[in-house]
């Protein structure tokens, strides 16, 4: 067994009776059995073709220790610039994965809208999680996911019932205020988007200072008939820190998803995203941008599964690589026999910056049924010669034209971004993290 | 005997009714034009003689030569001499036009119960017609209508028709796109086909075609019926006053 | 579909090389241990150092697990079910065509390779592999004249010992893959070419492997070796009995391009695909690589794969020369039980090394069809550029496609592409080719041979019109 799992397991041991929803017998049975699968399996390794280039070796040797509460002195001004604004938003924030009422707002919530502490739910009403407590997916290379499933401390239910639209975009904000001892958080979402409802939501992982941690979150997100939901991931913690993080989306007929993720910080990310069009006529757009320099590994892994006739997808997803950066990008679209009418597409876009910079994509299509017009495309390339003379010959230098061609790169998945304070405050955010030149 | 004889047909497309009623007579060496507004059901009639899945008969008969042409497979109605000159004819990359003419000429010849014809021999049957047509001899390499204008895509199918020599031609909209130069060598490529025993039923929107051609019948299709039948003059008052001033008679 | 004699008869009939050939055959007990291999290569009287190479692949196999990671699926293989050794009687090596079994000839004839140097297509010139032995080359003695050596595998350990083994295993190495190792322990012939300096073959080179005796593997080794400036074109065609039994065919091909040098390698592969319930068939365990080693140099793999019950093959190069090129252009058809996993890999590690992948895919009834495929730049291959589509085709409702491309860039002058289509047959089309009086079988054929046509041509003129009758062959039953 690999070390960090070793201590995990303890954790989990020692502290069982003080995980939220403990004495509820649901939540008890759904960690009990994450802790037992993943103990069964270990954690992955690169061996496992999921995780063939991304190690995970720092990760199943170094036991980073739980959060499990103390005092952080902050103040609202603090987190001013994590904040999309203020006015025009509601929001959790989760100061180092447990939930932090005094710094969260949830004024002029639409009636009936939940949006709570999910270790508060699994105490007072654990009945309300039990339907989405199993995973979709087990197995040999779901290690990470399965260890939140057995240990985690808070995170946000969000509840939009039945035809309400909610009209402020939410904020999840999870920072972290690294210590001395370098700390894991284990934060599980549960988005619930009912019939007809609609809502944005914007998750958001960020780090106050510059210190080493370790984020392992998931995200359960549920769309019911006709629901629409924007989610929103923002990714930018510190260069120390590591962040492996899963949604997953489950789509009822009619349903639309728009997913974006945009991924600036961290020294090793890894993002996965299962996404399933489990009813007719659902949609899914996806889209992701992801900005690596440095050392930073940064990498992606998506699943699209068509389970029902009748749905579409369309992926886009970019990468910008500079220094020694490494980004994986693994997509997969996955249609069963005898469905009909299916229409998938998926691009990936990866810009090299250096010959020290890497990148290793593996679009891949998996297709059961031939009722379908699928097709994906990847490219892999440096700056444009061309489009680099075109801007010197225009009085630019070459910094100054090697940034804009950069910003007109990301800017495709930018600028359809709204409302626009969202747009200008991801902006600011990519500005702020992102370690290009 | 009439070449086709279409009584009372009633023809839906998704379930949703487009033909109701329709007559129709053609005798051999005919041609005649069928005419009508946007939506009116011309382009539904030629798919479904030609033997288009999706156009379900509901009522009514359709006799060709004399045979009921309902039951046959599409490739049976081609083989027999039916052809349909498409609207919007689909591309197929990686077939050259020349390879799906022979192809197509051969099936026929089979049809017939006669042997195929050799490479060469076919080679210049085809030349003879595609010149005709202005057509080089690199053309007959390109991919069928891979990357073809409409004008091109027209006048392929034009060539088609003149080396499958079909007893019935249905040309469903063949003049559209067309320029005054295509359009008159398309006019000129369809009289050379004109004998006493080809029948053609053309479908147009516009009477210009019909200026060049001189169909012997021209006829109204209008909400799933032919609402008047007539000569050239029909399709002159047609030119000059639009189909507007027909709605009531459709009604 | 249920077995009434009339689809019996139509699947027979599909698959017209099925026929075994009465002869009598040299063929030693089934099973695998470093006796046989001993034997085989005392069989073959082979210089010293072969044995000892087999001897050292025979080890590292046995250290070794047979490869899971595709997505083809079949029952385990018994090694010591297999034999290792076949050959004809009278037969133990090449000999002059007057002193070929007239059986064998006849064979061959049968097969559309007459082997009769008056009657053989002109400008190709074939080694007949019959199991595990060649049986006769022709025109060799036309290419002696020009420096070329075109001969059996045997022949050349005999005659070309110190050039065999300088190259022997320099791309492929035994310890590449469990079934490299195994053919490098166990192969019994193959054909070995080597083109000299400037010289552009005047033909066609080809090699026509049969698999004649039951329960027996075929492993088989193809060297080619063009050295500087020089230009060949090489075939390769196969076929074997209808058994109901699964047979291995575990080949290894090494190709070196030296600097300026071309091969053009193209294959059409139609083992014994199996029945229409997916009993019987080859499993074509395949190891093809070639080595661009000199700067500007050009390696081509051309394949049609239509045959086999288990297709895994990814034909390769590596780029090692300054401005090298590679390419592969695949057409994989699976029908009926048929499973395919196949594609290739590009590596570039010289600079301005460019390459192309261009594979079509086809599945109709159940067949499974993967396209696995790795592009690879490596730091120094600066101004790399490489091209890749992949496109597959379904017919019917039970069979499936997948795309498994990998792309790896280290290097930000590269430029790569991939793109990927998966789609059914179009209605559209079909009506259009049934309205100018095909038939439905007639029409899917046609527009099958359209999809595959940028592949076809890349074929030279003899096995571009057979793999064509090859693929309309292959999807008979498939259209409902």
């Amino acid at each position: 067994m690999s070390s960090a799992l070793h201590t995990y397991q303890r954790e989990f041991h020692d502290n069982s009776t003080h995980l939220p929803g403990w004495n509820a017998w649901q939540i008890r049975r759904s960690r009990q059995a994450a802790m037992q699968r993943v103990m069964q399996t270990d954690l992955p390794t690169q061996k496992l073709e999921n995780w063939k280039y991304t190690s995970t070796r720092r990760l199943s040797q170094t036991p980073y220790a739980l959060y499990t509460g103390g005092c952080v002195g902050l103040y609202l001004e603090d987190l001013d610039p994590f904040l999309v604004d203020r006015q025009a938003s509601h929001r959790l924030v989760f100061i180092n994965g447990l939930l932090s009422r005094r710094l969260s707002c949830l004024d002029d919530l639409p009636n009936a809208v939940q949006v709570a502490s999910m270790a508060r739910i699994a105490d007072e009403s654990p009945a309300m999680l039990s339907p989405w407590l199993e995973p979709v997916l087990t197995g040999h290379d779901q290690g990470f996911a399965e260890l939140n499933q057995a240990l985690w401390l808070d995170g946000a239910f969000v509840h939009i019932p039945a035809g309400v639209q909610l009209i402020k975009p939410l904020q999840l904000l999870f920072l972290t205020t690294p210590f001395q001892e370098p700390i894991v958080t284990f934060p599980w979402n549960l988005v619930i988007v009912g019939k007809s409802a609609q809502a944005l939501v914007i998750e958001s992982y960020l780090t106050l200072g510059q210190g080493a941690h370790f984020s392992n979150a998931r995200t359960t997100l549920v769309l019911e008939p006709q629901a629409r939901l924007e989610h929103l991931l923002l990714l930018g913690e510190s260069e120390l820190a590591w962040h492996v993080g899963s949604v997953q989306a489950t789509q009822k007929e009619g349903s639309r998803l728009d997913s974006r993720i945009f991924a600036a910080g961290g020294e090793l990310t890894r993002q996965e995203l299962q996404i399933t069009l489990a009813g007719a006529e659902a949609e899914c757009f996806q889209e992701g941008l992801f900005l690596a320099g440095r050392r930073q590994h940064m990498d992606l892994h998506s699943w699209l599964h068509h389970t029902c006739s009748n749905t579409r997808s369309r992926q886009l997803f970019k990468s910008v690589l500079d220094g020694h950066a490494r980004g994986v990008f693994n997509g997969v679209i996955r249609i069963p026999p005898d469905l009909q009418n299916i229409q998938a597409e998926q691009k990936t876009a990866n810009l090299l910056l250096t010959d020290t910079a890497e990148i290793d994509a593996k679009p891949q299509l998996e297709i059961h049924s031939d009722a379908v017009q699928c097709s994906h495309g990847a490219t892999v390339g440096g700056m444009n010669p061309e489009a680099m003379f075109y801007l010197q010959s225009r009085g630019l230098d070459v910094d100054a034209a090697r940034l804009l061609l950069i910003q007109g790169f990301a800017d495709e998945l930018l600028q359809t971004i709204k409302p626009a304070p969202v747009q200008e405050w991801l902006r600011q955010r990519l500005n702020q993290e992102r370690n290009l030149p | 005997m009439n070449i086709l004889e279409i009584s009372n047909l009633h023809v839906a497309v998704m379930d949703k009714p487009i033909l109701r009623g329709l007559e129709l007579e053609l005798k051999p060496g005919e041609v005649h034009a069928i005419m009508g507004p946007n939506g009116s059901g011309k382009s539904t009639l030629a798919n479904l003689l030609a033997g288009r899945e999706e156009c379900q008969v509901t009522a009514g008969s359709v006799f060709y030569q004399g045979e009921n042409l309902l039951v046959m497979a599409p490739e049976e109605r081609a083989g027999k001499g039916l052809f349909l000159g498409f609207q919007n004819p689909v591309e197929l990359p990686g077939i050259s036009n020349v390879r799906l003419l022979k192809e197509a000429f051969n099936a026929r010849q089979r049809h017939r119960g006669l042997p195929a014809m050799d490479a060469l021999a076919f080679r210049d049957h085809l030349d003879q017609r595609s010149k005709r047509l202005g057509l080089s001899g690199e053309w007959l390499l390109r991919p069928v209508n891979v990357g073809f204008s409409g004008g091109e895509k027209k006048r392929n199918e034009l060539l088609q028709m003149m080396v499958l020599e079909p007893r019935l031609a249905i040309l469903d909209e063949i003049d559209s796109g067309l320029d005054i130069d295509a359009l008159a060598l398309v006019a000129e490529g369809i009289n050379a086909m004109r004998d006493a025993q080809r029948s053609m039923l053309l479908i147009t929107h516009y009477p210009r075609l019909l200026d060049l051609v001189h169909p012997d019948h021209v006829h109204v299709l209008m909400e799933g019926r032919i609402i008047l039948s007539g000569g050239m003059a029909l399709a002159q008052d047609l030119e000059k006053q639009g189909y507007g001033w027909l709605e009531e008679v459709a009604t | 579909m249920n077995d009434t004699p009339a689809v019996a008869s139509a699947m027979a009939r599909s698959y017209k090389y099925g026929f075994v050939t009465p002869i009598e055959s040299d063929t030693i007990p089934q099973g695998l241990d470093e006796e046989v291999i001993r034997l085989i290569s005392f069989k073959k009287q082979e210089p010293e150092f072969m044995l000892e190479w087999r001897l050292a692949a025979y080890r590292l196999w046995l250290e070794m697990t047979e490869p899971n990671w595709s997505s083809v699926r079949y029952p385990p293989i018994d090694y010591q079910g297999i034999s290792y050794y076949s050959a004809p009687v009278g037969n133990p090596g090449t000999v002059a065509l007057e002193d070929v079994d007239p059986a064998l000839l006849a064979t061959y004839e049968k097969l559309g390779i007459p082997l009769d140097e008056r009657l053989t297509l002109a400008g190709v010139a074939v080694d007949a592999v019959f199991d595990s032995v060649s049986v006769a080359t022709t025109h060799q003695k036309k290419l002696a004249e020009m420096g070329i050596l075109f001969c059996s595998m045997s022949e050349a350990l005999q005659k070309h010992g110190a050039l065999v083994h300088r190259y022997l295993g320099s791309v492929v190495p035994p310890e590449d893959n469990f079934f490299a190792a195994l053919n490098a322990a166990v192969f019994s012939d193959g054909t070995f070419c080597y083109i000299p300096p400037g010289v552009r073959c005047p033909m066609e080179l080809s090699t026509y492997f049969r698999i004649n005796a039951a329960r027996t593997g075929q492993f088989e080794r193809t060297l080619i070796i063009a050295d500087e400036y020089s230009q060949v074109g090489y075939l390769e065609g196969c076929s074997a009995p209808q058994r109901d039994r699964n047979q291995l065919h575990a080949a290894v091909v090494e190709l070196i391009a030296m600097e300026g040098a071309e091969i053009a390698y193209s294959t059409v592969q139609n083992w014994y695909p199996g029945d229409a319930e997916g009993r019987g068939g080859i499993y074509n365990f395949v190891t093809k690589r070639g080595e661009c080693r000199g700067d500007h140099s050009r390696i081509s793999w051309t394949q049609v794969e239509t045959g086999s019950a288990i297709t895994w093959k990814y034909p390769s190069v590596i780029l090692r020369g300054a401005g090298s090129s590679g390419r592969f252009h695949s057409v994989a058809l699976t029908n009926h039980h048929q499973q395919a996993d196949t594609g290739t890999k590009m590596i570039h590690i010289g600079p301005n090394t460019s390459s192309t992948i261009l594979s079509k895919g086809i599945s109709a009834g159940h067949g499974h069809n993967a396209y696995r495929g790795l592009v690879k730049v490596l730091p120094g291959a600066s101004g790399a550029r490489n091209h890749s589509q992949c496109d597959s085709l379904l017919l019917g409702e039970h069979c499936s496609a997948h795309t498994h491309p990998y792309l790896e860039v280290k290097n930000h002058s590269a430029r790569v592409e991939h793109e990927a289509t998966t789609s059914r047959i179009s209605e559209d089309q079909l009506f259009y080719c049934r309205q100018r009086g095909l038939s439905n079988e007639e029409a899917v054929s046609l527009i099958v041979n359209g999809f595959c046509q940028e592949v076809l041509r890349e074929l030279p003129m003899e096995f571009s019109v057979e793999a064509r009758k090859l693929l309309a062959v292959s999807l008979e039953g498939s259209v409902g």
